[in-house]
């Protein structure tokens, strides 16, 4: 008798559980997200906003997919190396379906859970970045896309991330990071932290860099990648890659502060805030500032790697779009654009150019003399290639002391700029 | 702080009266489950939730050495993911539920349980500088309907009349496929 009343019981509740079914949605999503909220001019500082937004180009919410992006929950992804946010992968096995949780009031999209919140946030990154496109960057999507098998990024989202060498391979968890995998067209968006603030994933500046990665190897290196080409893997390369993408950010969201608003914390080593070396519109230092050796306890001016050459990249490109545009020669909207028509063509010139003698055999890993010569032919190629209106500008930003100066970019190697007959 | 309430626990238990506990027509144990839910809260690695439970049960010799052993449980989980510091979900579950079980009396007492139950959740949204919210619409509660099957191992000392019985859960929560797997040691006591 108990045992048929327990049973009942517990026949009961399968039944009404089976009788809840969860609301639906439909195009065009509304949800809320964490959304970035301007600029403060004084300090250069993001603000950001959880609210109501409506998604342009998600076409299914539930599979989180839509016209140019797709993201997937987890999966699994072997890295050969990891240079900063750029990827070099080796085996990839796909992410599962996003199970996102949510509840739907007056038709707006209400998240149960971070996770769930994380992931739409990061979809609506992307999905402003596209709407914004043609506006920000003056290019399409079918143009970006060109080369690819589809016009749709796929994004991994917290993965399991397995290291990769010739001898071994170990699981690792990787946070404080976002980056984009030019062999395959991803994005990833690594596994958040306690230690971050605004979460890099939902954060407008970080996912518009990692855009900014993708339009470098779109159309410096048409969409190819070949693990071959030292261009891909040369250290200055990656810094003016770094740079291009913190440009690109900017152009999103005018900030140049693109790190404080996730990552606002000390470097043990020396104690300089980490976000301060790739604040490019207020922390400055030159690139013979860079090379200097430091003395003692003394803080490096730029402890980032090749990020020191793309914040001076950034910078100047920031300090020369200032200029025209303080000047009437060009309007701030048309500079963007005016940049990445002049990608095209830049590295076809620099492998015609005869690379030196006492340059390293493969591509360098770190800061060397060969960093000087690849600065200056990747200058000379971008600034002839720019509106002739502009390169006087551009011209007297990369060559002043507190940018490359002659020592980043040496009259030697110039091409433009007051180069020798 | 779980390891704390885990110490503190298995030194209670050597102040157990000594009571019956199987082998008898009608007895009641109480006690106490160490339980982790195994939970899909980051994108492939999961997380482990500690989740205590509270349980009483009752004992009704079916056919001896078979037991038919009903119960009710009660648990509480505050344990967060890790989340960023501007921005959280914060999740607290409340769980009552109820349930019956089959036990084998032998040197060991494995057991198959069937259970059902609520989950009254609480959501709380967490924001700081320099995210601002303008409304929130993301805190609030729930209630959602359990559904569980759970098997065990008994390791009964002191005569049976105490049993500690690792223990493994498969779950199903209504409208969250996070966790499908918890698994514990139960310690429980007989009168």
């Amino acid at each position: 008798m108990k045992t048929k009343a327990c049973l009942l019981i517990l026949c009961g509740a399968i039944f009404i559980s089976a009788c809840r079914k969860a609301e639906k949605a439909s195009f065009p999503y509304t949800a809320q997200v964490l959304a970035f909220a301007g600029v403060d001019a004084a300090t250069d500082a993001a603000n950001f906003k959880l609210t109501t937004k409506t998604f342009s180009t998600l076409r299914n919410l539930d599979g989180l997919d839509g016209d140019h992006l797709k993201i997937t929950r987890g999966g699994e992804l072997a890295i050969k190396q990891i240079n900063g946010s750029l990827i070099d992968p080796g085996s990839f096995k796909a992410g599962q379906s996003p199970s996102l949780r949510y509840k739907i009031s007056n038709g707006v999209v209400i998240p149960k859970d971070y996770t769930t919140l994380a992931m739409l946030s990061a979809y609506f990154q992307f999905d402003t970045v596209f709407t914004e496109l043609q506006q920000r960057l003056g290019i399409t999507a079918t143009d970006l896309f060109k080369g690819q098998s589809s016009e749709k990024f796929e994004t991994l989202f917290e993965p399991k991330i397995t290291l990769e060498s010739d001898l071994s391979s170990v699981d690792a968890i990787i946070k404080l990071n976002a980056a984009f995998v030019p062999k395959d067209w991803q994005f990833i968006l690594f596994r958040r932290s306690a230690v971050e603030h605004v979460p890099l994933a939902a954060n407008l500046q970080v996912v518009a860099h990692e855009f900014g990665h993708a339009v470098f190897q779109r159309y410096v290196f048409d969409s190819k990648w070949d693990e071959n080409d030292r261009f891909q893997q040369e250290y200055a390369m990656r810094g003016l890659n770094e740079g291009l993408a913190d440009f690109i950010s900017y152009t999103y969201t005018g900030s140049g502060d693109i790190l404080r608003a996730s990552m606002n914390f000390k470097n043990p080593a020396h104690g300089a805030n980490i976000a301060d070396y790739r604040s490019f519109k207020k922390y400055r230092f030159s690139f013979a500032e860079y090379l200097s050796p430091t003395v003692g306890d003394e803080q490096p001016k730029c402890d980032g790697e090749f990020y020191c050459i793309g914040s001076i990249f950034a910078r100047g490109l920031y300090d020369a779009a200032e200029n025209l545009v303080n000047s009437n020669i060009l309007a701030r909207e048309q500079f963007a654009p005016a940049l990445i028509a002049a990608l095209p063509g830049i590295l076809d010139e620099m492998k015609n150019q005869p690379i030196p003698d006492n340059a390293p055999v493969e591509a360098s890993d770190s800061k060397g003399e060969f960093d000087k010569w690849v600065i200056a032919q990747f200058l000379n190629g971008l600034i002839k290639r720019m509106p002739a209106t502009t390169q006087n500008v551009l011209c007297e930003t990369f060559t002043a002391e507190s940018s490359f100066g002659s020592t980043g970019f040496p009259t030697d190697f110039r091409l433009v700029c007051g180069a020798q007959p | 702080m779980n390891s704390v309430i885990l110490l503190i626990f298995l030194c209670t238990q050597i102040f157990f009266l000594r009571f019956p506990h199987a082998n008898a027509s009608e007895n009641f144990a109480v006690g106490i489950n160490t339980l982790w839910q195994v939970r899909r809260d980051y994108g492939e690695n999961p997380f482990f939730r500690y989740t205590p439970e509270l349980f009483a049960q009752t004992y009704f010799d079916l056919s001896s050495p078979v037991f038919l052993r009903p119960g009710l449980r009660i648990s509480y989980a505050w344990e967060q993911p890790e989340m960023p510091q501007s921005l959280g979900v914060l999740e607290t579950d409340f769980v009552a539920c109820a349930e019956v079980g089959l036990v084998y009396d032998w040197f060991i007492v494995p057991s198959f349980t069937f259970g059902t139950g609520i989950n009254f959740r609480t959501t709380k949204l967490s924001v700081k500088a320099p995210i601002d919210a303008d409304s929130d619409k993301i805190s609030g509660s729930e209630r959602l309907m359990l559904t569980y099957a759970q098997i065990g191992i008994g390791i009964p000392i002191e005569n049976g009349r105490v049993l500690i019985e690792p223990m493994l859960r498969f779950q199903r929560l209504e409208l969250d496929d996070r966790s499908w797997l918890s698994f514990g040691v139960e310690t429980s006591a007989g009168f």
